[in-house]
């Protein structure tokens, strides 16, 4: 027995399948996602891999995936949409009536990198602890199953080491590890336990326990997807705890002006990147009718803090740029332990100025160091007020 | 197929030469105190890509680069530098950066004897997905009528002039650009079918794509407001949501907004995360204007700009008797 990422004990369960028989694995998901369940799978269209509604699941060739190191866009959209309605209103005051729109369908996501499967982790962190869970999220996300893909090649974009993530990190309901024509499937969770099951119903498969850990192996080794500027097994969650002393250090650092001199104070980093999820609340009325939405939002973007009555707390981009990187790697991690960054890469190589997270994470690594060695030397410095003047 | 890292188009001893005059000007201008902070390219992971480079220093100037790699456009960081910088500030560019110079200070957004404009020979810029394969040139530098210094002109200098023959007769389209540079959707530019459902079909099925990101407006040399109609919060001029009839208006406002003033850079249709063909409607604009207007190079900034003036003998591609009016959007 062992526990599944849900926490549910387990004994492990594997298969091994046929790489042309995705479409089943497809079908096996969609028969517990549910009766009106979509399917979502990466597609190359216009010489781009973008996520796609799948009406033919035995259409879908994983030896097309191998060419895909990931999408240009994240797959967070699918359960996040960018647009959402919270609610409709029709008439005037005093007779107005409220509608809230229906439930989404749920959603499989097949083909998910493990960087944007653990971005949905983060989300959930993000979204559903605590005492007032984000409603839509938590009905898309209970009712999503997502089937994650290990990673066979990379790009020079791709940095999950530097995130403290590999190619294989186990994440999703199930993890499937592309060997040659097989596709070797382990569960992770409940719901990916339930699509195994059912796949097995369809099409008996033998167990591959051993052969699943080997290719997990051969393919964490493949070396390279740490982040530029940074060494193999030198990786963000190096980063200190946030102590108070340390985040001040870090939000003074004077380097913040000379970073964001490029930003252009575009939104492109935060609606590529898998883990971003704050959002704006507007009204939009049509006469008597008009409906609320709220839609994603940036807070690298001009007047994303601007209060009523005018005041904006972080008017300069270097502040805005602080926030940003300071929430990816610091305060996200000090509220719930894990990066909000999983080392997608897309801001990096989306951003139109050309900056780059890891710039920002080697000067933060810089100055906790400084503050650990301050203290220390602090401590041994000559002429320092002794704490017994016996 | 080039190899990989060998850039298309700049025969490696030529960016050589230019790098090397490109860094000597960069440092003797701070040296002498001729200016505060030159802008030009540094290289930054991944790919190498020349990312852009505030120098102000001397001992700095030798980081500076040329080449296909330096894809981002930094003419329009003058609008922030000259005002945060004691004296000038000179742009070390190419054709596309030194022509955004001029739209700023067309548009009297930034003062001209506060910058010095350096204009370096070009053989295009670099996709940025093909740099990892060697490089292809981006679209929008094929039809790049600027590659080549100007000589004559006020308040611009030139450095490697001598090395712009080479480059003239380098060609931009290695055998590794095709793929990177093949229409995406329908053929690219005015000839397309851009009139009608035809019209509606091809760009709806473009616009839905778009994240309302803001990267095209925050690069484009031309959208140089300080509040920007398209991003205001408060009045919102145009609805945050993403559904079709909303994204129509963002992008029609915003190529109106830049129609006549637009300089031919690219840099929307480089940044663009969901691939959009934006430079498409700016050349259906500047068909227009051209065929309208007879002007010949719409995208170069202080010449005639017929839009930015009214005049009653302007043309009008409404009324029967005229039979121009090609190319637009209806």
């Amino acid at each position: 027995m062992t526990t599944a990422r849900d926490g549910s004990p387990r004994r492990r369960h594997t298969g091994n399948l046929s790489s042309d028989r995705l479409g089943a694995l497809a079908r096996a998901a969609l028969a517990v996602a549910g009766p009106d369940a979509v399917l979502w799978a990466p597609r190359q269209a216009a010489q781009r891999w973008a996520w796609e509604p799948i009406t033919s699941p035995d259409d879908l060739d994983p030896r097309t995936w191998r060419r895909m190191v990931n999408t240009r866009i994240s797959p967070k959209g699918i359960l996040l949409p960018q647009t959402q309605e919270v609610f409709s209103w029709q008439g005037r005051t005093p007779k107005i009536a409220l509608d809230v729109p229906p439930p989404p369908q749920p959603a499989v996501i097949l083909g998910l990198r493990p960087c944007d499967a653990v971005a949905f982790d983060r989300l959930d962190e993000a979204l559903l602890v605590g005492e007032w869970p984000d409603v839509a999220y938590a009905r898309a996300r209970s009712r999503a199953v997502l089937v994650t893909f290990a990673c066979e090649s990379m790009s020079p974009e791709c940095m999950c080491e530097a995130a403290g993530l590999s190619p294989t990190t186990p994440s999703g309901d199930l993890l499937v590890l592309p060997a040659g024509e097989s596709l070797l499937l382990e569960a992770l969770t409940a719901k990916g336990e339930a699509v195994l099951a059912e796949l097995e119903g369809r099409e008996p498969m033998p167990e591959a326990g051993s052969l699943v850990d080997a290719r997990r192996e051969e393919l964490a080794g493949a070396a390279g997807h740490h982040a530029p500027g940074l060494a193999a097994g030198q990786d963000w969650t190096r980063l200190p705890p946030a102590d108070p002393e340390t985040v001040l250090a870090m939000f003074g650092m004077p380097g913040w002006e000379e970073l964001a001199r490029p930003c252009l104070s575009c939104g492109l980093c935060a609606f590529v990147c898998p883990t971003c999820h704050c959002f704006a609340l507007t009204d939009e009325p049509r006469g008597d009718t008009g409906r609320r939405v709220r839609t994603w939002d940036s807070c690298g973007l001009t007047d994303f803090m601007r209060a009523a009555g005018g005041h904006d707390p972080r008017p300069a981009k270097a502040q805005r740029m602080r926030q940003r990187f300071l929430h990816k790697l610091v305060y996200h991690r000090a509220a719930h332990g894990s990066l909000m960054c999983t080392g997608c890469g897309r801001c990096a190589a989306g951003c139109p100025a050309g900056l780059h997270i890891a710039t920002a994470a080697k000067m933060l690594l810089a100055a906790a160091e400084q503050v650990a060695q301050d203290a220390l030397s602090g401590c041994a410095a000559p002429g320092r007020p002794q704490e017994d003047p016996q | 197929m080039p190899d990989a890292g060998q850039p298309v188009g700049y025969p490696a001893e030529v960016l050589r030469d230019l790098q090397q005059l490109v860094r000597d000007c960069a440092r003797s201008l701070l040296e002498q105190g001729e200016v505060g902070m030159v802008i030009g390219h540094r290289a930054a992971a991944p790919y190498g890509r020349g990312v852009p480079a505030f120098v102000t220093e001397p001992g700095e100037a030798g980081q500076l680069m040329v080449g296909p790699q330096c894809q981002v456009g930094i003419g329009k960081y003058l609008l922030d530098q000259t005002r945060a910088t004691r004296g000038r500030v000179a742009v070390i560019g190419r054709g596309c950066d030194i022509l955004a110079a001029r739209r700023l200070i067309a548009d009297n957004r930034v003062a001209p004897d506060q910058v010095l404009l350096l204009w370096v020979p070009c053989a295009g810029r670099a996709v940025p997905e093909a740099m990892a394969k060697g490089g292809a040139v981006a679209r929008h530098c094929l039809q790049c009528d600027v590659r080549l210094p100007e000589p004559g002109q006020d308040g611009i200098e030139i450095i490697g002039a001598h090395l712009a023959g080479a480059l003239a007769s380098a060609s931009l389209v290695g055998e590794g650009c095709l793929e990177a540079t093949a229409p995406r959707i329908a053929p690219a530019g005015p000839g397309a079918d851009n009139a009608g459902d035809a019209g509606y079909e091809r760009w709806s099925g473009w616009f839905e794509h778009c994240l309302r990101c803001y990267a095209c407006r925050a690069t484009c040399p031309a959208c140089n407001c300080d509040i920007c109609v398209l991003e205001s919060r408060s009045p919102q001029w145009v609805e945050r949501s993403t559904a079709l009839p909303q994204q129509f208006m963002f992008h029609f406002i915003r190529a109106m907004d830049v129609a006549g003033r637009c300089v031919n850079c690219g840099e929307c249709e480089r940044a663009c995360p969901a691939g959009i063909p934006l430079m498409d409607l700016q050349q259906l604009v500047a068909a227009d204007i051209t065929e309208l207007f007879g002007v010949e190079r719409p995208h170069v900034p202080g010449e005639h700009e017929p839009l930015g003036i009214f005049d009653a003998r302007d043309p009008d591609p409404e009324r029967p008797a005229r039979t121009s009016g090609g190319g637009a959007l209806s």
